[in-house]
């Protein structure tokens, strides 16, 4: 019983291993094709969705949250997708009560950088418009580098503030 | 108790395992850093954009004469300096020195001017939102070429291949023969009598003198926008690893390098803000670089981008030919006290190891002195003025020499017409070739010499002034 069980165990090792040794060895061949002749695939540049955002239109990545008081919903949704690097693009926010009522007449401050980093956007973006239906365009903004970046929009409306901070990685 | 052949097997996907470990290459690459190699190569740099600013920015006609003002040293005081003079063309248009001589010492050194069309803002601390305007800055500059603007402007109509290349771009010269409104040497100046001849000019024939000086500025602007740094070693190297050719990678950069650019991308985080396929973000970073000797307290971009805002010539200015929503840099400039003290523009890295010394200032006159500043950062954030952005990186003596050596392989001959790199009389003013920016600067390839055994020569060589360059 005791040399079955023993048997048992080294059979089983054995073959998680070589499951193992089987998964890292494709892995490896991922990487060869990388560099090998199939690169144009590998590297197709269509880059990683970032995290916390789902790709919901054709026009770019937005997200949704809720303000820290929770007086306000906002989505928040940049104008290209993927986001580019140094280069100036819009996004627009659009402000809504929890209940689903849409905020109209908001004044919306825009900071952010990189909190990892201890450093600001490189431009100063701010809200350039009110497009209506609670929907307002946020200009000059740029990220001069890869990785993870947060937005803070301060909103002020109905005699309130609340604040919001998003999350999100540049590629 | 397992038997022989249980411990044969058992041992077998150890061995295994190792073999794999040693087998894999150090010159592997995942998808997500094959990714980063391809943005920061010459093959991702998009064509220049038109400058809206200036409406003859990619004239070739505009060039030609820029061109030909390039090199004329009757743009100074003293009739021998020149732009080339600093941005020297066999030197990948700088001067190899930490500050640049004119007439005088500036406070700061002559940046390439390989690829300087690309930056939205000019001179170390960005005072300036031009190409253009940035090239009018050293004309007048007492400790430069130390020129006025009523002296430059008569030069472009008594010398008759100015005057007509003039004309044809921007229209009819000013008349200019009446001394008693247009003196001899009249404009804003640090010297008193210049200035004072300036001020007692009247505000309309102010403007007229400065109309010529600031197309002086945009056909010099047209000929830079011209000048483009060649692909390096690097270069080749991504072009062959996404060609899977192993030989050729292992031909274009050897594994010291290929261990730097690894660095460069990930512990080191070198890729922060020397990104894309100049290697610099164009933007403004405070990393506590000491202040040069003799040299007083620099503010840097702090006091660079309330200077750009004030500008004369920025994009808001009557001078620019851009509408004001065009100017998108110069309305959401930063300018945060916080973000901007001590910050200097990050300088391409491209021809690094020929363009010292670094720095600003030229701080530093080699690269080990350069990568050590980076390596003795700690956690503090102190800087002689402001707050230091960097991070901690803790590279070995090892890791420093392979990121060094990878700095070697960013070397190449510029992507310019060879006769650009000449000053135009000996081919002939008028008869220049200066077609638009190519689509894809990568033209020529140099020959792929691992880095072993290169000297960082101060020059590039003859043979690349004189190859030819296709699809100009």
């Amino acid at each position: 019983m005791r040399n079955n069980r023993q048997i048992k165990t080294g059979q089983w090792i054995s073959v998680c291993l070589l499951l193992f040794i089987g998964l890292t060895l494709l892995s490896c061949s991922d990487e060869k094709t990388a560099t090998g002749g199939k690169v144009s695939q590998a590297v197709a540049p269509q880059a990683k969705a970032p995290q916390n955002i789902a790709a919901t239109t054709a026009k770019g990545p937005s997200m949704t949250q809720v303000s820290n008081k929770g007086l306000f919903q906002l989505i928040l949704q940049s104008d290209e997708a993927p986001l580019p690097l140094n280069r100036f693009h819009n996004w627009t926010v659009r402000i809504a009560t929890p209940d689903g009522r849409l905020v109209d007449d908001a004044t919306v401050m825009v900071y952010g950088g990189m909190t990892a980093h201890k450093h600001g956007f490189p431009s100063n973006p701010r809200v350039t418009e009110n497009l209506g239906n609670g929907r307002y365009r946020i200009e000059g903004v740029k990220f001069n580098m890869p990785g993870r970046w947060e937005m803070w929009l301060n909103v002020r409306a109905m005699g309130k503030d609340d604040k919001v901070i998003f999350s999100f990685d540049v590629p | 108790m397992m038997t022989t052949t249980q411990r044969y097997l058992l041992s077998v996907p150890f061995l295994l395992l190792a073999l794999v470990a040693n087998a894999a290459p150090d010159s592997t690459w995942s998808t997500a850093e094959i990714s980063m190699l391809r943005s920061l190569s010459l093959q991702s740099l998009q064509q220049l954009e038109a400058d809206p600013s200036n409406k003859v920015a990619d004239d070739p006609r505009a060039a030609a004469l820029g061109h030909k003002l390039f090199f004329d040293t009757r743009l100074s005081r003293n009739g021998k300096v020149a732009c080339a003079n600093c941005h020297r063309p066999e030197h990948y248009f700088t001067d190899g020195r930490g500050q640049a001589q004119g007439l005088g010492t500036t406070p700061r050194g002559a940046p390439t001017l390989l690829g300087a069309a690309y930056n939205a803002w000019y001179f170390w601390d960005g005072r300036r939102d031009s190409q253009w305007a940035q090239a009018l800055g050293p004309l007048e500059s007492g400790v430069e070429h130390g020129s006025t603007r009523v002296e430059m402007a008569r030069l472009i109509i008594d010398d008759p291949d100015y005057n007509s290349a003039y004309e044809t771009l921007f229209g009819a010269l000013p008349d200019l023969s009446d001394l008693k409104r247009f003196p001899e040497r009249a404009g804003p100046s640090s010297e008193r009598n210049i200035n004072d001849a300036w001020r007692a000019m009247s505000e309309d024939d102010r403007r007229i003198v400065t109309r010529v000086f600031v197309n002086i500025g945009k056909s010099l602007a047209a000929f830079e926008r011209l000048l483009l740094p060649g692909p390096g070693r690097f270069d080749t190297y991504v072009d062959a690893l996404q060609a899977g050719n192993r030989p050729a990678m292992a031909a274009a950069m050897n594994r010291q390098e290929v261990a730097g650019l690894k660095l460069f991308l990930g512990k080191a985080m070198c890729i922060r803000c020397h990104n894309g396929p100049l290697f610099t973000d164009h933007s403004f970073h405070n990393i506590g670089v000491p202040f040069a000797a003799g040299l007083r307290l620099d503010w840097g971009r702090y006091q660079g981008v309330q200077k750009a805002l004030k500008d004369e010539f920025n994009c808001f200015s009557d001078y620019s030919d851009a509408a004001q929503t065009e100017c998108v840099e110069l309305r959401f400039a930063k300018t945060l006290k916080d973000e901007t003290l001590g910050a200097f523009k990050a300088p391409s890295l491209r021809n690094v190891v020929e363009t010292a010394p670094y720095m600003h200032s030229g701080q530093f006159a080699d690269l080990d002195a350069v990568l050590e500043h980076y390596n003795k950062t700690t956690n503090s954030k102190k800087a002689p003025i402001g707050h230091s952005d960097l991070l901690p990186i803790n590279l070995s003596a090892g890791e420093l020499a392979q990121l060094k050596a990878f700095l070697h392989t960013l070397s190449g001959p510029p992507a310019v017409t060879p006769e650009l790199l000449k000053p135009p009389e000996t081919t002939g003013y008028g008869t220049l070739r200066t077609t638009s920016p190519p689509r894809n600067p990568v033209l020529n390839r140099r020959p792929t010499t691992p880095v072993a055994g290169i000297a960082a020569h101060k020059t590039f060589p003859d043979s690349a002034l004189s190859r030819s360059v296709p699809g100009r």
